[in-house]
């Protein structure tokens, strides 16, 4: 008799077994069905997506970027700001900012009270000064605004927005206030612009402009890559494993979930790091909810209820194109936070939404992309640790048969990595952004960490977010701990000084 | 077949396509980088010639356009993509240059001939080279384009058509903007103004008989072109068009062009009874034609209720002369003076006015 025999044939662990087993018999069909479904809904998305990129990328030599970006006609963009403690970076932010490639744009800085020197080094460096700017109250904020600052040049387009703390959603309302052109890009003071990424992003809108509303474009992580005032010039994987496997990641979710959804004109999701809305949109909707944890899902959420319950035809498009480059953790414990907070801003937006779920009057919006969020993003990472705790207690008692545990276990991952894979596959199909041979390497060898391990940890993660939204624990932000992009020209401009 | 065994037969599907995956996103990265290394190798020996051909001397040109001209099939495939971007790139003698290179070559001819294929995408390469090329015997083929049954076809022969600056499109690209297969006011706004002075009559009889897109996008291109024949057709539309979107774009058109007898009328679409999205760029257009006539009225708009209404009229006595920044500051001391001061703060830091009663800059921070 084995040790295994003697521990199953031990009292309790044999009192375990039966309800096991008819645990495990009630529910084998529907867990593998569940398996099968979200697995091959990636798929879905990904093959969507593909059509997308090849879409796009035929057609990218004449877009007309050119045109659009000398035409007095494109529509002016008020690039909001929300800064809150970024003194290291707002500097070459702003900067960066100022110079992307667009006829007519403002930066539009709201500083959330912020307790550094964010602001000073904003004042030092533009030579601000302050100007008694009537600021409209189109939208309810809780703080009000303290003092409005411009350069003392009068010309250059920044405007700097100061008010006391209330969180970034309020702070992004007081933008959508201050800002004077009719399309609102809300983007984090931490992340990098491609140079064109107004132009990319605002095409819609000129292509389509009674109907398009909102867009969104691809995030990237910036982790590893080579950064030169303000802007990646060589795109790279990052050294930290954690980071690693987010590139991957993003690819997979963001990159391609993103752009499979928008092709089946179902987006739900723009990301809070940079999308672009019609103000008068944003206006309407009564801005961001300050209340909300996921306040860039809610955002999205908002405008859909709106345009459909008023019949109106409208579009929420998810532009294929790399044009945001943003910092992922590299920490474990931040990466966490992220986690927690995200699925928390899930639960919570799906919870204020949840009378559009599996109602006709949304369309394709309540009867698909609506449920599968419930049922696959939302619940995926219960089933996940159900399945962590289960088997191997199966496995223990005898519940299970440990040669159907171990294959289908295999089996599961080997059908998510394929999905990362056909990610990675896309990508080097279409935007090819990671050029080195290694970097290939690393992303796969990412790929399949990602499903040992990693997947685990953030499923844990998530499910403690869920729990907290729950029980209304108070939500937190949280901190997130930067290591800078390693700017060449910040860093030299540093040593000179 | 057991489960064990489904799952099994599964693995080992899984792990197969697995390994194919990886092999064929292994062997597209080295067919890609192979095909930039060649083409980049094959184009290399003729950069001279194509700077000489676009930056040489007059007398380096013949010679230019004769070698690229005789280039072998390979090579000429490595550089006839860079001698089509060129096209966008370069005016005058060099643009005819790249021009008559890829005459001889036959690149024009082709692109004529896939305006008629059944891709959208050779569709469009093909009317983007002609419009590039300045083409003006591709004019019916790209006027065909603009009714294609793809959107991306149509915008690039809306561009191409503008590109060409054929006075005989003005016309049937302004019908495009709401035709059954339209093609965005923006593109045809470009196109249209590309045109020039040819396009202004167009623009007048659209004014008069348009529908209301095309009367709106009319008027928004006859005020960015500041075509003064259209003036008595937007002062007409600004007072009695049905649509309040031609109005407006009709006040936006009259403040461009900057003639001081549309004040009156654009003062008249101030008036408290009109739709407010009027209001706001009438009480902007006045600032635009800077006539010291419109004072009296933008200094009782500088204080109006609505936001942009009070700051567009702020903002255009500053440019009214000595009149309109004197009642500004009046304005300004009053109560409800808000947005004039924002006016004058702006603009004693523009260096456009210098006056002592403009409030005080700095502050604390």
């Amino acid at each position: 008799m084995t040790w295994l025999d003697a521990l199953r044939d031990w009292g309790p662990v044999a009192a375990l077994r039966g309800p096991l087993v008819a645990l495990f018999d009630a529910t084998d069909t529907a867990v593998l069905l569940y398996f099968l479904v979200i697995n091959t809904s990636y798929l879905v998305l990904i093959v969507l997506a593909s059509l997308e990129f090849t879409h796009h990328l035929r057609r990218q030599p004449f877009a007309g970027l050119e045109d659009a970006a000398s035409s007095p006609l494109t529509q002016p963009i008020s690039v909001v700001v929300p800064t809150y403690n970024e003194e290291v970076l707002i500097v070459p932010s702003v900067r960066a900012m100022l110079a992307l490639r667009y006829p007519e744009h403002e930066v539009l800085i709201v500083d959330d009270g912020s307790t550094d020197a964010t602001f000073e080094r904003l004042a030092a460096a533009f030579d601000l000064v302050a100007i008694p700017r009537v600021v409209p109250q189109d939208v309810w904020t809780k703080e009000g605004v303290t003092s409005v600052w411009v350069p003392s040049d009068g010309r250059t387009p920044l405007v700097v927005v100061r008010k006391a703390n209330s969180g970034r959603s309020d702070a992004i309302n007081v933008g959508i206030n201050a800002a004077h052109y009719p399309l609102v890009a809300i983007v984090d003071a931490d992340s990098i612009l491609d140079p064109d990424a107004l132009l990319v992003v605002a095409k819609p809108f000129s292509d389509d402009p009674l109907r398009v509303v909102a867009t969104g474009g691809v995030v990237r992580a910036v982790n590893g890559c080579r950064v030169v005032a303000g802007r990646v010039v060589d795109v790279r994987m990052p050294k930290e494993l954690l980071a690693r496997i987010q590139v991957v990641e993003y690819l997979r979710a963001f990159l391609l979930g993103r752009t499979g959804w928008s092709r089946a004109r179902s987006l739900l999701l723009i990301s809070g790091a940079f999308g672009l809305f019609r103000r008068d949109v944003l206006v309407e909707s009564g801005g961001l909810d300050a209340e909300c944890i996921g306040e860039d899902f809610e955002l999205v959420m908002s405008i859909h209820r709106r345009m459909i319950r008023s019949k109106r035809d409208y579009r929420v498009v998810f532009v294929a194109e790399p044009v945001l480059w943003t910092e992922v953790p590299a920490d474990r414990n931040v990466l966490g936070r992220q986690r927690r907070r995200w699925h928390r801003g899930l639960w919570e937006v799906l919870w204020k939404y949840r009378g559009m779920t599996f109602n006709p009057r949304y369309g394709r919006i309540g009867m698909v992309a609506l449920p599968y969020y419930w049922f696959f993003e939302l619940i995926a990472p219960l089933m996940e640790l159900a399945g962590i705790v289960l088997v191997p207690l199966g496995l223990v008692v005898g519940a299970v048969n440990t040669e159907f545990a171990v294959k289908f276990v295999l089996v599961a991952y080997a059908y998510a990595l394929l999905i990362t894979l056909a990610a990675l596959a896309v990508e080097e199909f279409s935007f090819h952004r990671y050029a080195r041979w290694r970097d290939l390497g690393t992303a796969v060898w990412a790929s399949v960490l990602e499903n040992v391990g990693y997947r685990q940890m953030t499923a844990w993660w998530r499910v403690q977010g869920l729990w907290s939204a729950l029980t209304k624990r108070k939500q937190v932000w949280g901190v997130m701990t930067r290591q800078g992009f390693g700017d060449e020209a910040l860093e030299r401009t540093s040593v000179g000084s | 077949m057991t489960g064990a065994g489904a799952l099994a037969t599964a693995l080992v599907a899984l792990a197969g396509l697995l390994l194919a995956l990886a092999l064929v996103t292994a062997a597209q990265r080295a067919h890609r980088q192979r095909g930039e290394r060649l083409r980049a190798l094959a184009a290399e020996p003729v950069r001279p010639t194509l700077i000489r051909l676009v930056a040489g001397e007059e007398s380096d040109v013949p010679g230019a356009v004769e070698a690229l001209a005789g280039l072998d099939s390979r090579t000429w495939a490595a550089v006839e993509p860079s001698l089509e971007g060129l096209l966008l790139k370069v005016k005058g003698d060099a643009h005819a240059a790249v021009v008559a290179v890829l005459e001889q070559r036959g690149s024009l001819a082709r692109a004529l001939a896939r305006t008629r294929s059944r891709s959208a995408v050779a569709r469009a390469h093909g009317a983007e080279v002609l419009g590039a090329a300045g083409r003006q015997a591709a004019v019916e083929d790209l006027l065909r384009l603009l009714a294609d049954d793809d959107a991306e076809v149509r915008r690039v022969a809306a561009r191409a058509l503008g590109r060409i600056r054929s006075t005989a499109a003005a016309a049937p690209l302004l019908e495009a903007v709401s035709s059954r297969r339209p093609v965005p006011p923006r593109i045809i706004a470009s196109a249209v103004m590309r045109i020039g002075v040819g396009a202004h009559p167009a623009l007048v009889a659209t004014l008069r008989d348009g529908d209301t897109l095309q009367r709106a996008i009319a008027a928004e291109i006859a005020g960015l072109a500041g075509a003064t024949a259209a003036v008595e057709a937007l002062m007409d539309a600004l007072l009695h068009d049905p649509q309040v979107e031609v109005r407006v774009r009709s006040a936006r058109a009259l403040g461009r062009i900057g003639m001081p007898w549309a004040t009156g009328h654009l003062i008249a679409a101030t008036g408290s009874g009109q739709p407010l999205p009027l209001r706001i760029v009438a009480s902007r257009a006045l600032g635009d034609i800077g006539s010291s006539d419109a004072v009296p009225r933008l200094s009782e708009l500088a204080a109006d209720a609505h936001h942009r209404v009070a700051s567009n009229a702020a903002a255009s006595l500053l440019r009214c002369g000595a009149a309109g920044i004197e009642a500004l500051e009046g304005v300004a001391a009053a109560p409800g003076g808000e947005h004039a001061r924002e006016a004058l703060a702006m603009a004693r830091l523009r260096g456009i006015h210098s006056g002592t009663s403009a409030p005080a800059l700095g502050g604390s921070r």
